[in-house]
């Protein structure tokens, strides 16, 4: 039967308009993504000044530059809600690429800080 | 098979009041377009009063309670898109939420520390449903957000366009 965990990624951002690019290699045992999430221990920097370009198995579901905040949940909404829905997206070779850019933002001076992604996947448990 | 896909197109503004015609190209197998969002980064510097903006209802000795108290949200500029349907979006294109608060009575003792990053609403798409025959859209914007200031804001704003592409035909 399957089952759904959640997996968390980072990346630490610590210069000030860079591209940070990384690629995550999901378990074996993950069949599909249900969702995606952002978050950080900086949510104004990741609000303000985030952007990213999300890839699985060589296949974009977001554009290079589209903004994080609009990936991200407040507190206000309510935990079964926070994830963006990937509708059980197929998981392929488990390679997930994310091109993470930090874009100037006269509203905030950079920090270094962190940015975390959570994925809702789907596993297969084994007998 | 139906597949989602959003396109970005990036529109740098950075005059006052400034105009931009623009289109934006659909890959040839769109099918629909489902969605709208806009986004907006920000590039001078200046004074500006983001977390004071000014309130309207409160005339001096006010007793309102300021959780009750609402808002103004700063207008960034005029979007309007057309395909070969007509136009299909028209919007106000607002810099953010800054009512996320309102009627939170913990605001008054954390006031600073949290705003719509930790404290937003979830996000949505603004929907349409428009079947496009032509894979272009011809957008076109004007700035507000400088004439609301009155000087030169240079900022980039980010259109997004979610579309929808059957594979099944």
């Amino acid at each position: 039967m399957p089952k759904k965990i959640k997996k968390r990624f980072d990346i630490e951002i610590l210069n000030a308009q860079e591209i940070y690019s990384k690629t995550f290699d999901l378990d074996k045992n993950i069949t599909a993504l249900h969702g995606i999430l952002f978050t950080s221990d900086r949510d104004d920097l990741l609000y303000y000044r985030g952007a990213a370009k999300v890839e699985l198995n060589r296949q974009e579901i977001f554009p290079d530059g589209y903004e994080s905040k609009l990936l991200m949940s407040g507190l206000n909404v309510s935990p079964n809600n926070r994830y963006y829905n990937l509708n059980g997206m197929p998981v392929g070779n488990g390679k997930l690429k994310i091109d993470y850019k930090d874009t100037h933002d006269e509203r905030l001076e950079f920090n270094a800080y962190r940015v975390s992604v959570y994925l809702e996947c789907e596993i297969i448990e084994e007998a | 098979m139906i597949k989602e896909e959003v396109i970005l197109h990036r529109l740098n503004i950075q005059k006052l009041g400034e105009q931009k015609y623009f289109q934006i190209e659909l890959p040839k197998d769109t099918d629909h377009i489902i969605g709208i969002e806009t986004g907006v980064f920000r590039y001078t510097s200046g004074s500006f009063a983001f977390f004071g903006g000014s309130l309207i209802n409160d005339p001096g000795g006010d007793p309102i309670d300021p959780s009750f108290k609402v808002s103004y949200n700063d207008p960034v500029g005029r979007l309007t898109l057309q395909t070969t349907e007509g136009i299909i979006y028209q919007e106000e294109v607002k810099k953010e939420d800054k009512n996320c608060k309102w009627a939170d009575f913990t605001q008054t003792l954390n006031e600073g520390f949290f705003d719509q990053y930790s404290h937003g609403r979830r996000r949505f798409e603004d929907s349409i449903m428009i079947k496009t025959c032509l894979p272009m859209i011809e957008g076109y914007y004007k700035d507000t957000w400088g004439v609301h200031y009155s000087y030169h804001v240079e900022y980039d704003l980010l259109i997004y366009i979610w579309i929808e592409k059957n594979f099944s035909k």
